[in-house]
């Protein structure tokens, strides 16, 4: 009995013939009110190899090409079939319009920092009051500061008009210190490159590595 | 794929592959394991791990409420020492059981980990 595999979320159709999924199997087009699933039916689940892998990031590269924004959904989702679809996405179709307004006309970018240490936590301000005062201080200031990347700094100017949003996540395990995901509108990929090749003198003694354009694989989070 | 590669060292993608083996490992699907011992860990580790999402949690709540200044001098010391008390007795109950703070989550499937 086959089952459907669920690729991804559109903002509407695409103009392009959808190809084959990771199992071969001839991809269809299911549209749910303002959302438009990209599916196929396949018999058992794929298991991830680096294989149906690539074959997945194919398809979604397929439909970023045809339409201007695509949610990835994760490898290896299934349902029973369209309606089981329809149920389980009803409930979350605002956000997920939303999740798809934002990442419209975009793709993501991947830089990565590395180097032998993260640049320097900013010294504690003094705080006063008791020991759990100071703990609660502590822990406001250690969650903001996995949400930055002060190594990536001199890069900052030139790439303010071009990040549409940003994701950090930070690594303890050098060299590899910091992952950037950046959301950049289609057709600013060259001018997004000449900026970071432009600040790599600054950026040291970190180094940099970019990868991209990738569909918006990592601002799916919360709604995929 | 086709943005400019500058040289990547080995040593960065071993930390890279190294990096993708353990978050590939945190999304590993539990299995149950019949040892006695076992069940004591995986149980432990279910029921920490829920402490641990309350305690980031309230963390959260506390820092939200201290930044919109709505706690008072007397009431952050409070809560700053039970999530310090908190924290202590998530990490020694975890070690005591063999239990890494990362290993302290759930693969909550489509809706992605727990913490």
């Amino acid at each position: 009995m086959s089952r459907v595999y669920l690729y991804a979320l559109l903002s509407g159709t695409p103009a392009c013939e959808t190809g084959v999924g990771v199992c071969s199997e001839r991809l269809r087009v299911v549209a749910l009110g303002d959302l438009v699933a990209v599916v196929g039916d396949v018999g058992e689940l794929p298991a991830p190899t680096a294989l149906t892998l690539r074959a997945q990031d194919a398809v979604l590269r397929r439909l970023c090409a045809a339409v201007d924004a695509v949610l990835p959904v994760r490898f290896g989702t299934l349902v029973a079939d369209d309606a089981a679809l329809a149920e389980s996405l009803a409930p979350r179709r605002p956000e997920l319009a939303r999740a798809l307004g934002r990442i419209s006309g975009c793709e993501q970018m991947t830089v990565r920092v590395w180097g032998e240490a993260p640049a320097a936590a900013p010294p504690p301000v003094a705080v006063e009051g008791g020991p759990g005062t100071r703990y609660l201080a502590g822990r406001r200031r250690a969650r903001e500061w996995i949400h930055r990347v002060p190594e990536l700094e001199p890069a900052r100017r030139g790439l303010a008009d071009l990040v549409r949003e940003e994701r950090v996540e930070r690594h303890d395990r050098p060299p590899l210190l910091a992952t950037v995901q950046h959301l950049v509108p289609r057709g600013a990929v060259g001018r997004y490159l000449d900026a970071i090749d432009g600040a790599r003198a600054g950026l040291r003694p970190w180094r940099v590595s970019v990868t991209g354009p990738w569909p918006a694989y990592a601002f799916v989070d919360e709604a995929a | 794929m086709s943005a400019r590669r500058p040289p990547i060292e080995v040593r960065e993608i071993d930390s890279l592959r190294a990096e993708l083996e353990r978050q590939a490992s945190l999304a590993e699907t539990p299995r149950w394991n019949a040892d006695p011992e076992e069940v004591q860990r995986s149980v432990a580790r279910l029921v920490l791990t829920l402490v641990e999402f309350v305690r980031q949690l309230l963390e959260r709540q506390a820092i939200r409420r201290l930044e919109g200044g709505t706690l008072t001098t007397e009431e952050t010391e409070a809560v700053g020492v039970a999530l310090m008390r908190l924290e202590e007795t998530v990490r020694d109950l975890a070690g005591r059981f063999g239990l890494e703070p990362e290993e302290l989550n759930l693969d909550l499937g489509p809706l992605g980990r727990l913490l």
